[in-house]
């Protein structure tokens, strides 16, 4: 009696028997977007996209930034390795990853299992900025976490670098558009009461497809989103999110629909030629993974020109305080070849895009056994436009360490922060990180 | 019986929609108002009919109900049939879980359990091995009303954790503190509460040596033992505790302090209540919780007091998309209620053989909202308030709850009884009103009510699983 009625087989009946329903009173009036919508899917908040996104003026020159968050704490030694270093060997006993399997920087430093930034290195392009950390860690992960991300030592502020720097810019949630995090929302990117935008990994998004059938349904969530009452904290929030959905989807939506994107396995494996391949006996079968996949993403979006001024994506993993020696060799190269399709995709644009790396913290200087325990100063990567290669800060001593054998960290976080966002946005750092005492000069 | 109460409710919808036309914001009498709120904290959200019988008597008693362990089912297991050289899967794991939570008689049990849980964040994504979790799982429930330290000790040796700390590859000699430090920060007193790197360091020392025992005859883990060659059995100081130091000796320090119970009563109130807790309320938490108390007295008394019915509390808390879930298969009385994993056939690769009319998707619906059940993010648990509400997961809860809609009340689906007695409603305002009311709320705002109505109002029927959906995205069945 009850045949099995596919959602395909409904949306056609529907289709079939009254096209478009008329969305019915109570509707949202204060954006007129009723009075269209026998027009179809296109008369409705895509007109609400348009005139927030011609609210902002998006120049093709803009500078944009692109922040990558390395979870768990990378290993600073492991990955910039210091060349004829007998101390160097004498802590990693046999974690310590072999010269020969190094692309040699200069007369210091190695980088491991990362051929693309070693060849913008040469480039000229690629900072490597040493030491980055704070005195007095206490080496969690998630109290360091919450000082990177907040842009501060200030225990008591809420919001996150990311988001000041965009509200700096102009931003604001009725522009989702001003900042975009792909999957992973990090805390660096709220904002004062609000979050810019946030995507799938695959750019999947509600509100494309059949649109005709479910129109009521989308009054309904529409009136939930444009409802304006002197609401609570937690319920404006929610409200806003309905709304960034809806410009999301009406904006860069059709960007990123139907896309042949294999979002966990990312790009697939290059063959790599130069001193780390020894280390991989040519069998290189690391594609760039799930970070490749977020950083696609972002580049179809620039290339969109959609005119998001800063981006967020993060690789997980790196907390490895046991079998480091499969672990870590695999996730810096899976981001060395991500980054390599990332710019490789944006093609013209790539000559306004810059890259930074975060990571909580650097390990330990010492090998556990099997791998390395939480430490203190770490390394962080500046890559692309306007970027002054070479050498930033100065290495942590290898023979100094501090009372719990940690790095003694050489360069402030919130001068790394202020150099990137100053020298990116061109704007005072002290406007978003006020903790800034003397900005970086990573940033031409 | 299920006839008498649903009627009950049609009298109290039917009332309460008359009431609605004159006002902006439907309000319900305080007794109604406060059990309405208890059952979404304390358990999933109650059904019309159990917020009507707990509104009826006092509050303490409604929780004494809640916490009463008496009549909880026992954890039982997943089918024991080996995958591969494992006695189940991830699939097992999580059908069997999932109806659990979604068909015991103590809600309140299990709401607790999902606290620990996510006190103690293990996930399959390191662990690998789906029995291990259950057997964390089991243990926490046997202990999970009792002492906090009976609880903690059991976490320090259970396998599960072992592996996702990597714990099993510290040895004497070079230990590493990786579970050691989480034992202090995360699980037992907070960052910057009393304790210093030096106990991080001497706490890891005591630790060596708990190393996974596996199974003769099969390859897979099933315990974990102290190899005494690997203990380092020197003289350490944790937490102003001097000697040769177990795991035993560094878990009884940390619940010696004071630190300890406040920081457990800490995190039950920011799970619970939401808000930034009061100091005096904390250290009447703590107080039962301390020494001989017990997790449920500390509980009990966070649940009955005032400070938990205040305004600001029920303003605070955005609920966790697993929370929404299990809320919406008990009062609509979802297929995976009715699921047992032990008569199903599941092939090696964890696929289901037999028609389960989709019960098997409430797992994916929670991993599109961003909380697989079994692998959280990372040790610290699952995210806090705000960043449940983005755009990304207002979208994935409008994708979800589409899907959960349709498995409802669509065409072909096993339909419950509570959905065939909604599909009978065809007056938009009152299939509203139903469903708000099922979905464990007894007052909403004027526009979350107008826009269900407008939702149900397809073109030319009434749509209800669009109703449905409009309702539990709004700000309402969001915050909790």
């Amino acid at each position: 009696m009850n045949q099995p009625s596919s959602i395909l087989s409904r949306r056609r009946f529907l289709g079939l028997t009254g096209g478009l329903a008329a969305a019915t009173a109570g509707g949202v009036h204060r954006f007129g977007l009723l009075g269209s919508s026998s027009s179809g899917h296109a008369g409705g908040p895509l007109d609400l996209g348009e005139v927030r996104l011609a609210r902002r003026q998006v120049s093709p020159s803009e500078r944009i930034l692109v922040s990558v968050r390395l979870d768990g704490g990378l290993d600073f030694l492991n990955t910039v390795v210091p060349l004829n270093s007998g101390r160097y060997r004498d802590l990693r006993a046999d974690g310590a990853i072999d010269e020969a399997n190094v692309d040699a920087l200069d007369s210091q430093f190695g980088l491991f299992a990362m051929p693309y930034l070693a060849s913008r290195w040469s480039a000229g392009d690629l900072a490597i900025v040493h030491g980055v950390g704070w005195e007095n860690s206490t080496l969690s992960h998630f109290e360091a976490t919450d000082i990177w991300e907040k842009g501060s030592y200030d225990a008591t502020i809420r919001t996150g670098w990311l988001g000041r720097t965009l509200g700096a810019l102009g931003g604001s949630a009725a522009d989702p558009l001003v900042g975009i995090s792909v999957d992973t929302l990090s805390p660096s990117m709220y904002a004062d009461g609000w979050w810019p935008g946030s995507i799938p990994a695959d750019g999947s998004m509600p509100w494309l497809e059949n649109p005709e059938w479910e129109s009521s349904l989308r009054a309904g969530i529409q009136q939930l989103a444009y409802t304006n009452r002197n609401d609570d904290r937690l319920t404006a929030m929610v409200r806003q999110g309905h709304q960034m959905v809806f410009d999301l989807a009406d904006t860069v939506g059709p960007t990123l629909a139907n896309r042949d994107i294999d979002v966990w396995e990312g790009a697939p494996p290059v063959e790599i030629s130069s001193g780390s391949a020894r280390y991989f006996d040519g069998e290189n079968e690391v594609g760039s993974g799930y970070v490749g996949s977020q950083l696609r993403t972002v580049a179809d979006l620039i290339r969109s020109g959609v005119g998001t001024r800063a981006f967020h994506v993060e690789q997980g993993g790196y907390d490895t305080h046991g079998d480091q020696a499969s672990e870590h060799p695999t996730l810096v190269l899976q981001l060395d070849h991500a980054i390599r399709e990332f710019y490789e995709l944006l093609g013209p644009d790539a000559d306004r895009v810059t890259l930074m790396t975060w990571s909580e913290f650097g390990r330990r200087p010492e090998w556990n056994g099997s791998g390395t325990d939480h430490g203190t100063a770490g390394v962080q990567f500046v890559v692309g436009a306007g970027v002054r290669g070479g050498h930033h800060g100065e290495a942590p001593s290898l023979d100094r360490f501090d009372r719990d054998d940690n790095f003694v960290p050489t360069t402030d976080w919130m001068a790394y922060l202020g150099g990137v966002v100053g020298g990116v946005f061109d704007i005072d750092p002290r406007i978003v990180i006020p903790d800034t005492r003397r900005a970086l000069e990573v940033i031409a | 019986m299920k006839a008498a109460l649903m009627l009950g409710s049609w009298w109290f919808c039917h009332r309460s929609a008359m009431q609605l036309l004159a006002k902006r914001q439907t309000t319900a009498p305080a007794a109604l108002s406060n059990a309405a709120h208890l059952l979404r904290r304390a358990a999933w959200g109650g059904t019309p009919a159990e917020i009507e019988a707990a509104a009826s008597q006092p509050l303490a008693a409604t929780v004494d109900a809640l916490l009463d362990q008496r009549n909880a089912p026992l954890a039982g297991s997943p089918n024991v049939r080996p995958v591969g050289d494992r006695p189940f899967g991830n699939t097992e794991l999580n059908l069997w879980w999932w109806n659990l939570v979604t068909s015991s008689p103590t809600p309140a049990i299990e709401r607790l359990m999902w606290f620990w849980q996510g006190h103690f964040a293990t996930s399959t994504d390191k662990v690998e091995y789906a029995h291990l979790m259950h057997r964390q799982y089991v243990t926490l429930r046997r202990l999970s009303l009792g002492r906090f330290e009976d609880l903690l000790m059991a976490m320090t040796l259970d396998p599960a954790m072992n592996l996702w700390l990597d714990l099993h590859l510290s040895e004497v000699g070079s230990p590493n503190e990786n579970f050691a430090r989480e034992l202090l920060e995360l699980f037992s007193m907070g960052v910057n509460n009393g304790y210093t790197q030096d106990d991080v360091v001497d706490a890891g020392r005591a630790l060596t040596g708990y190393r996974l025992r596996y199974n003769r005859t099969n390859s897979y883990v099933v315990d974990t033992d102290l190899w005494p060659e690997f203990h380092d059995h020197g003289i350490k100081t944790v937490l102003g505790s001097t000697g040769a130091l177990n795991a035993r000796e560094v878990v009884s320090a940390i619940v010696a302090t004071r630190e300890s119970s406040e920081f457990i009563a800490r995190r039950l109130w920011l799970r619970y209540a939401g808000n930034e807790p009061d100091d005096v309320v904390i250290a009447q938490i703590a107080d039962q919780i301390a020494g001989n108390g017990t997790i449920k007295a500390g509980l009990r008394t966070l649940l009955t007091h005032d400070a938990f019915y205040s305004d600001e509390v029920r303003h605070s808390l955005v609920a966790q998309p697993v929370e929404i879930l299990i809320r919406v298969a008990r009062n609509f009385d979802h297929p995976i209620t009715r699921v047992d994993v032990n008569s199903l056939n599941i092939n090696d690769n964890g696929e289901i053989l037999d028609d389960i009319w989709g019960a098997e998707s409430i797992n994916w619906w929670a991993t599109l909202m961003g909380q697989p059940p079994t692998a959280p993010p990372n040790v610290a648990g699952w995210p806090h308030n705000d960043a449940w509400l983005d755009a990304n997961r207002s979208a994935a809860r409008v994708r979800a709850a589409r899907d959960l809609g349709w498995s409802i009340f669509g065409d072909g689906q096993p339909r419950s009884d509570v959905a065939d007695w909604m599909l009978g409603i065809e007056d938009p305002r009152q299939l509203a009103d139903a469903i708000l009311r099922q979905l464990g709320l007894v007052e909403w705002s004027d526009e979350t009510f107008e826009a269900v109505v407008t939702a149900a109002n397809a073109d030319g029927w009434i749509s209800h699983d669009f109703a449905f959906t409009t309702a539990f995205v709004s700000p309402e069945v969001v915050l909790s």
